[in-house]
């Protein structure tokens, strides 16, 4: 199986399949991604649709000098906090509300979104890249555009916090 | 849990389980995990939370997102092909916008003065230029307004026009003939004369001129009649008239009384309207060659923005170019004769002054014109500048908008952005 680099080289050259091959391994995982920070589930789906445009559209520009999802996902990065600008300045909407489209997952899914909705945006934001994206610190510092060091400390803070919002929840459950 | 007690620090503890260790440290750290029970806890209770997070799951993503991926993209692509505005839809980081916004400023305002000193400068350039001038100048202008060459700085472009109008000045005061070659139509002759008459019967002189104008296919540029309670009725008048029938209409004029005065004078633009009409040429030829670059090559919002302001700029000067031009071809077309005609004035006992009706009724009509005017005026500067405006407008709302909204961010938004 070719690397993501090497996939994104030989659709610079004009393979269309290489360019379907990777939409195949991050489509799902982007649209996880917009879909886990945005309450808009169609809001979501445009905007993995825009950073895969983006991608189509710079695939000239691409140089492997960085791993190819970091670069996916600094596109993602960049297009959510233009989204979340937009949103603020138009309807300033609570970032935690709950959103009906997902009221009927299990109990388990719910509480875990909220938990991490009480999060410090910045450390919410590093624990998603890492649990979900399984960025490695290096890439989030990258993506994130701050040091190791920060991506670390904000990390450790993040899960140290659910799990008091863990063992809160569930006092038998906490040192397994 | 410290480094005197412990060799791993929590956050290292964290960094093992996410295989973020150096192999060595790795499995030193496996080695005190199996010791200490501490760092165990806190290692299951770590594992405990992101065992918790698979459990937020996301629904599939929607079918056939791929064809609308590309159909996007290709849409995009058409629409936008003279140039990306935005890189790869992403926002610019905000220093670099602000030194694009910053640089557009500056450039717009030193377009702005160049396109004022420019206009200052073109009555001298219009009257002075060499051909040989009109060429290197015509090269210069094409270094200037490439948008790749980046070419002297306008403050040196600038001097340079400058030296070479009054060097162009001189020569041409030196050599006013030897112009033959310059017009391919043929010597273009401004005409003037002027012409200050006396006449016992102003009446018919008045109406007698009148017939002449209409006659020759003429008409009256301006038609001023004074008549004062204690003295003879004078007329002013600006008569155009057919530059071919001006001497005809000089010997119809003299005899409406007699002539207390009279002048006349030729001006000839030909090498200005070889001059203009080259310019014209010149800057028509740099529009075209703007408009295709713009069209042919993508590049950084920056060159784009430049590219777009510069043609913007040339089709002014065409404008006023071909404005010029139609006002010069008039001026030959038509020669002006300023003709003054004035009452001998015969004393008489009743002069009734005006009516304070009359005075009143004066009084108004001059009112109205005058606000007339004034209203005309200022449409016709709107009209003017109006372009201008808009553009300069554009350029200062752009960055004003954008720092307003930069400091309601700042103070009004809720932080939801990603910390930096």
């Amino acid at each position: 199986m070719s690397s993501d680099e090497k996939l994104m080289l030989e659709f610079q050259k004009g393979s269309p399949e290489a360019f379907t091959e990777l939409f195949q391994r991050y489509a799902q995982r982007l649209y996880g991604f917009f879909r886990r920070r945005l309450d808009h589930p169609t809001r979501a789906e445009e905007l993995t649709q825009d950073v895969f445009v983006a991608v189509l559209k710079g695939a000239a520009r691409y140089e492997p000098r960085a791993l190819f999802r970091t670069y996916l996902y600094s596109i993602a990065v960049r297009m959510l906090m233009a989204e979340r600008r937009k949103s603020s300045r138009e309807t300033p909407i609570s970032e935690n509300a709950a959103e009906p489209a997902q009221a009927a997952q299990s109990e388990t899914s719910a509480w875990v979104r909220d938990a991490v909705g009480r999060l410090e945006t910045a450390e919410r934001e590093i624990l998603l890249l890492r649990e979900y994206e399984e960025l490695s610190y290096d890439e989030i510092a990258q993506v994130l555009a701050i040091p190791v060091n920060t991506v670390r400390s904000r990390l450790f803070r993040a899960r140290m916090a659910l799990r008091e919002l863990l063992v809160a929840r569930q006092p038998g459950t906490g040192g397994a | 849990m410290d480094s005197t007690t412990h060799p791993f620090n929590r956050e290292e503890v964290m960094s093992y389980l996410d295989g973020e260790l150096a192999p060595e440290r790795a499995s030193a750290a496996a080695a005190h995990l199996e010791q200490c029970a501490e760092c165990r806890a806190l290692a299951a209770d770590l594992r405990a939370v992101s065992r918790q997070m698979p459990e937020w799951e996301v629904e599939a993503i929607p079918a056939g997102m791929q064809q609308r991926v590309l159909l996007a993209a290709e849409q995009q692509e058409a629409a936008k092909a003279p140039g990306a505005r935005s890189w790869m839809g992403v926002r610019l980081p905000t220093w670099a916008t602000s030194i694009a916004v910053a640089v557009l400023l500056l450039m717009a305002f030193g377009a702005l003065r160049q396109g004022r000193y420019e206009m200052t400068q073109t009555a001298a350039l219009l009257r002075a230029k060499e051909l040989s001038a009109l060429e290197s100048r015509s090269s210069s202008y094409a270094t200037r307004e490439s948008p790749n060459a980046p070419g002297p700085p306008p403050a040196v472009a600038l001097r340079d026009q400058a030296s070479q109008a009054t060097s162009a000045v001189a020569m041409a005061k030196k050599a006013p003939a030897a112009q033959a070659q310059a017009g391919e139509s043929g010597p273009m002759i401004v005409r003037r004369a002027s012409l200050a008459v006396l006449t016992k019967e102003f009446d018919a002189a008045r109406s007698a001129l009148e017939n002449l104008v209409k006659a020759h296919q003429g008409y009256f540029g301006e038609l001023n009649v004074a008549t004062p309670a204690s003295a003879g009725r004078s007329l002013a008048a600006t008569v155009r008239v057919p530059a071919v029938q001006l001497d005809a209409v000089l010997v119809e004029l003299r005899k409406l009384g007699r002539v207390e005065q009279e002048n006349q004078s030729a001006d000839d633009v030909t090498r200005e309207f070889a001059d203009l009409t080259a310019r014209l040429a010149n800057a028509r030829e740099t529009e075209k060659r703007l408009v295709e670059i713009l069209r042919e090559r993508t590049g950084k919002v920056s060159d784009v923005l430049q590219v777009e302001q510069q043609i913007s700029r040339t089709r002014q000067q065409i404008e006023q170019m071909d404005a010029e031009r139609k006002t010069m071809e008039n001026q030959v077309r038509y020669a002006s004769v300023d003709l003054r005609i004035t009452e001998e004035y015969k004393q008489s006992l009743e002069t009734p002054a005006p009516s304070l009706g009359t005075r009143i009724n004066n009084a108004a009509v001059e009112g109205f014109r005058d606000a007339a005017e004034l209203m005309l005026g200022l449409l016709l500067w709107l009209l003017s500048a109006g372009p201008t405006l808009v553009v300069v407008g554009a350029l200062v709302a752009w960055p004003a908008w954008w720092l307003v909204r930069r400091v309601r961010r700042r103070f009004f938004a809720p932080g939801v952005a990603v910390s930096q």
